[in-house]
């Protein structure tokens, strides 16, 4: 391997990844998981994009079919309807039962009930109501089946913090969560996604016509070199930007969305007290049985 | 001639009392074995290695119940030896931990390896839990074959194995709890120790996921001339079976005697150079 002087280097090296062994290993530990806490269930939100296509897969491969429930969650006005469509494809596809809930009602009552004290909520504060009456649907389903919420993040937005704390961020597992966005669209073709769900524009869809794109200032064709060369390839933001073909004004952004999300990947912060172990300080014990 | 067992299993994170009866199954499966045989069980096996803080509630003494329990299975079966791993508290400096790997046969404890290089870095955080030994050189010997045994990261260290191979072992054990990314390095080290000294290494890894990490198995055995003679396939479990011999050291040391034409001298600068400078 050449030492990468451009971002299309970054790329290539990005798109190398052993995509057998990754689906493999995602497998392996989802089944470890899953047997770990003795669940019987997993619970998966599915809105018809590459993401959450690409989890259903792997889970149904490493769970078989009968283990899981596909939730599609659309909502009026924001969800377009091809990805209904794209979603009720890729249940069928993966042969597993799912439910139809209209996210729709719950999320605007929440809205009106919370306006009715006189605030006016913004877009986003919305759009992340949305996303967390899903996770409460998605956990209903879980505690009544004895199920676990199986998320559908990737490294790419877990990274940049472009979720919804609690939202779709609020699950028990992440199996893709250590896969970039453009590495998951070969994995989602791999496990047998079909090319228009792989390859469809990312969009979080909390309110209507947002894209990924706009909203983080490039796409992650562009984003995700640039992640790549600094948490994989462990190179200084200096040398990223004397990178061929890299924006700095986008380097600069994506850094500082890095740090104003740190605390989503956090449990709550807590001012420690006592010698003894501190949640989210010096707490340390792993799921074991 | 040894018959060498590596029995990589999917040993239960944190679960001793499970993992000694998978042990002990295994261990029962080789007494009627009529060749002696070594079983080599991976680094801290019996605790299937990572456990965060509940690591100062495993942690037992060497005449606790875990060896207590192997050894009183394997007595009087003198053609049988076993290798375990277990997170050894001091009885003499009370409250300290050692990540300790055992030998033990015929009812008695044969040697105890302390791991001296405790990987505090990436996935690893051996420093928080474990004081690190300082003693090396331990050999013992087992039907006409010698042993010493250098825990996981100690093999990147080569001082270690050449301590060993002056010592006079054959064979250097590896146990170890090595995950996904040092997946690439054990080939190039593990050789090199081989080929440098002259000694079979024998490479026993744990396999399976510690919550997100996974354990990638490939449990393997190198002759003493380098060679792989044996391999584990990765992510899966499996019984490696290989047959070792003395007469493989003393060929590799005739083709390549790395041993014999080490200049003793150089480790006087190796010393010497390694001491801090005032």
């Amino acid at each position: 391997m050449m030492y990468p002087n451009s971002i299309e280097d970054i790329r290539r090296i990005l798109l190398s990844i052993n995509i057998k062994e990754t689906a493999r290993l995602i497998k392996e530990f989802i089944r470890d998981y899953f047997e770990r806490v003795g669940a019987e269930k997993a619970i998966i939100g599915v809105s018809g994009g590459v993401d959450s296509s690409a989890t259903l897969m792997l889970t149904r491969r490493a769970l078989g079919k009968d283990a899981i429930l596909a939730l599609i969650m659309p909502h009026k006005g924001i969800t377009p309807e091809e990805d209904v469509q794209d979603a009720l494809e890729i249940v069928k596809l993966a042969n597993v039962e799912y439910k139809m809930i209209n996210i729709d009602k719950i999320s605007m009552n929440i809205k009106s009930i919370i306006e009715n004290t006189g605030i006016s909520l913004n877009r986003m504060a919305y759009g992340n109501i949305i996303a967390r009456s899903r996770m409460i649907v998605l956990y209903a389903f879980a505690n009544t089946l004895r199920g676990i919420v199986v998320g559908a993040g990737d490294k790419s937005e877990i990274i940049l913090g472009y979720y919804t704390k609690y939202g779709d961020g609020g699950v028990d597992i992440l199996p893709i969560g250590d896969v970039y966005k453009s590495q998951v669209r070969i994995l989602a073709k791999h496990v047998g996604v079909p090319e228009k769900i792989a390859m469809k524009p990312s969009s979080p869809r909390l309110w209507a016509g947002q894209t990924a794109a706009e909203e983080l200032g490039a796409d992650y064709t562009e984003i995700d070199p640039i992640l790549f060369a600094l948490f994989e390839l462990g190179m200084k933001i200096n040398d990223v930007l004397s990178l061929k073909g890299v924006r700095g004004e986008l380097v600069y952004a994506l850094l500082r969305r890095i740090k104003v999300n740190e605390h989503k990947r956090m449990f709550a912060r807590i001012p420690k007290i006592h010698k003894g172990p501190t949640i989210g300080i010096d707490w340390k014990f792993t799921i074991w049985r | 001639m040894i018959k060498v067992v590596i029995p990589q299993i999917k040993l239960k994170q944190g679960n001793k009392d499970e993992n000694l009866e998978l042990t002990i199954d295994i261990i029962k499966r080789y007494f009627n074995e009529k060749k002696p045989t070594l079983i080599v069980f991976p680094e801290l096996s019996i605790i299937g290695y990572f456990i965060a803080d509940a690591m100062y509630e495993a942690a037992e003494p060497l005449n606790g119940p875990t060896i207590s329990r192997i050894a009183e299975i394997l007595d009087e079966k003198g053609n049988l030896a076993v290798g375990i791993g277990i997170p050894e508290l001091d009885l003499r400096k009370r409250g300290l931990i050692y990540n300790t790997y055992v030998l033990i046969s015929s009812g008695k404890i044969m040697g105890v390896w302390r791991k001296t290089h405790l990987p505090t870095f990436g996935v690893f955080e051996e420093h928080r839990y474990f004081a690190r030994n300082a003693e090396h050189g331990l050999v013992v010997e087992f039907h006409g074959m010698k042993f010493g045994v250098m825990i996981c990261y100690d093999a990147f260290f080569p001082e270690i194995a050449r301590i060993y191979s002056l010592k006079g072992a054959d064979a250097i054990i590896v146990p170890a709890s090595s995950p996904l990314p040092s997946r690439e390095l054990w080939d190039p080290i593990l050789r090199a120790r081989a080929i440098e000294n002259g000694v079979y290494i024998i490479f026993s890894n744990h396999v399976g996921y510690r919550d997100g990490l996974m354990f990638f198995g490939e449990s393997r055995i190198i002759d003493p001339t380098g060679i792989i003679i044996a391999k584990a396939p990765a992510f899966e479990e499996y019984v490696l079976e290989v047959e070792i011999s003395p007469s493989r050291v003393e060929f590799a040391r005739r083709v390549r005697p790395t041993l014999r034409d080490l200049d003793t001298r150089v480790i006087e600068v190796l010393y010497r150079e390694s001491k801090p400078k005032t």
